[in-house]
């Protein structure tokens, strides 16, 4: 006998993700759930951006929840320059999912009207498929990963809003072809804006920030 | 890692499934195939899913279970001939004309189509039944 169900395999996550949004949301709280690579540069976007938003909306705090494999070195980082921050630790798991956020919550205070930025694990694949009960997602690509990444990884860059293009000094050195990327980035992401940045120097950044601003308060956050 | 969470849960849900249909000896029916359909821009390979689903179902109403995957595919546009076409491996680029396109619903979608059970009184034997 055949049965029909017609379930996602997603339902359980979607609905808890559903829940953490509206949470969040209900108390105008900005959601982004950061992706990419190990070492793409994102818990340094998230430090300049707490520092370019300081300085264009002091009244907005920044707090994080970092995702890792294991340690809280990211973490220690963020909290001694006064970022609130809390980690998990998934131990092996390869994304955060929204449980994970939604028991974050119950323990982690976040001003209301904040911004929330969870950094997921260091992974192209997995963090794409899955809500967590963010706004949106912004993908970090760094230029010493390779112009290909848009074509190798295309889920990712689609479902993101944004991309931000990482360590954009390095391209000479290593070589990156912006062309090729850009291209690729068309294909995968339609019309969702990049923006070349160095999180280092906090070149770019400030544009990142200015378009976070726009979308937050075009959601009436 | 990623198929072995999506895999635990499909073996949960077909289960639960299998578990509302008992038989004629009121015993949880046996599931002889899972049909499942997802994105082809999700990144699950068969084998995998095999994998982790014999791993889970080990013991269960669908531990003897095969896939049955149907992947949607990515579906693209194009800009410069105002063409859609279906994504082929390794290429963004328009058959047409040859321009890149762009993905128009590329998604992480992946969900359980229906579930085959053994041990159900069939059709004919239902028929015969009530005849």
């Amino acid at each position: 006998m055949n049965v029909p169900i017609r379930e996602a395999i997603y339902a359980a996550n979607d609905e808890v993700a559903s829940r953490v949004h509206t949470q969040l949301s209900s108390r105008g709280i900005f959601t982004v759930n950061i992706l990419g690579s190990p070492g793409a540069g994102k818990t340094s976007l998230i430090i300049r951006i707490a520092e370019v938003l300081k300085s264009v909306e002091s009244s907005k705090k920044l707090a994080v929840i970092e995702g890792d494999i294991a340690s809280d070195i990211d973490t220690q980082t963020l909290l001694s320059l006064g970022i609130p921050a809390y980690q998990i630790n998934t131990g092996g798991d390869c994304h955060l999912n929204a449980p994970m956020i939604e028991a974050v919550l119950s323990r982690m205070p976040i001003a209301d009207r904040s911004w929330l930025f969870i950094e997921n694990i260091g992974n192209l694949i997995c963090p794409a498929d899955f809500t967590i009960g963010e706004d949106l997602k912004i993908v970090v690509a760094s230029v010493a990963e390779g112009s290909d990444k848009p074509y190798k990884y295309p889920l990712v860059f689609s479902v993101s809003a944004a991309c931000a293009l990482s360590k954009i000094d390095l391209a000479e050195a290593v070589g990156f072809q912006e062309a090729y990327f850009r291209s690729g980035y068309a294909s995968a992401a339609s019309a969702a804006p990049l923006f070349p940045l160095n999180a280092k120097t906090g070149a770019g950044v400030p544009q990142l920030v200015d378009w976070l601003i726009g979308t937050a308060k075009g959601l009436g956050l | 890692m990623h198929e072995a969470g999506v895999a635990e849960a499909l073996v949960r849900i077909v289960t639960s499934e299998a578990a509302r249909h008992l038989n004629e000896q009121g015993q949880v029916p046996k599931i002889r195939q899972i049909s499942i359909v997802l994105s082809e821009s999700g990144g699950f390979m068969r084998e995998s899913l095999e994998l982790y689903v014999s791993v889970f179902a080990k013991g269960t109403a669908a531990e003897k279970a095969c896939l049955n995957l149907r992947y949607e595919p990515t579906r693209m546009s194009c800009a410069a001939c105002g063409r859609d076409f279906v994504r082929k491996r390794f290429s963004f680029d328009c058959p047409v004309c040859g321009k890149p396109g762009t993905m128009v619903r590329a998604t992480a979608d992946f969900y359980i189509e229906s579930i085959e059970l053994e041990d159900f009184p069939t059709e004919a034997r239902t028929t015969g039944a009530s005849a």
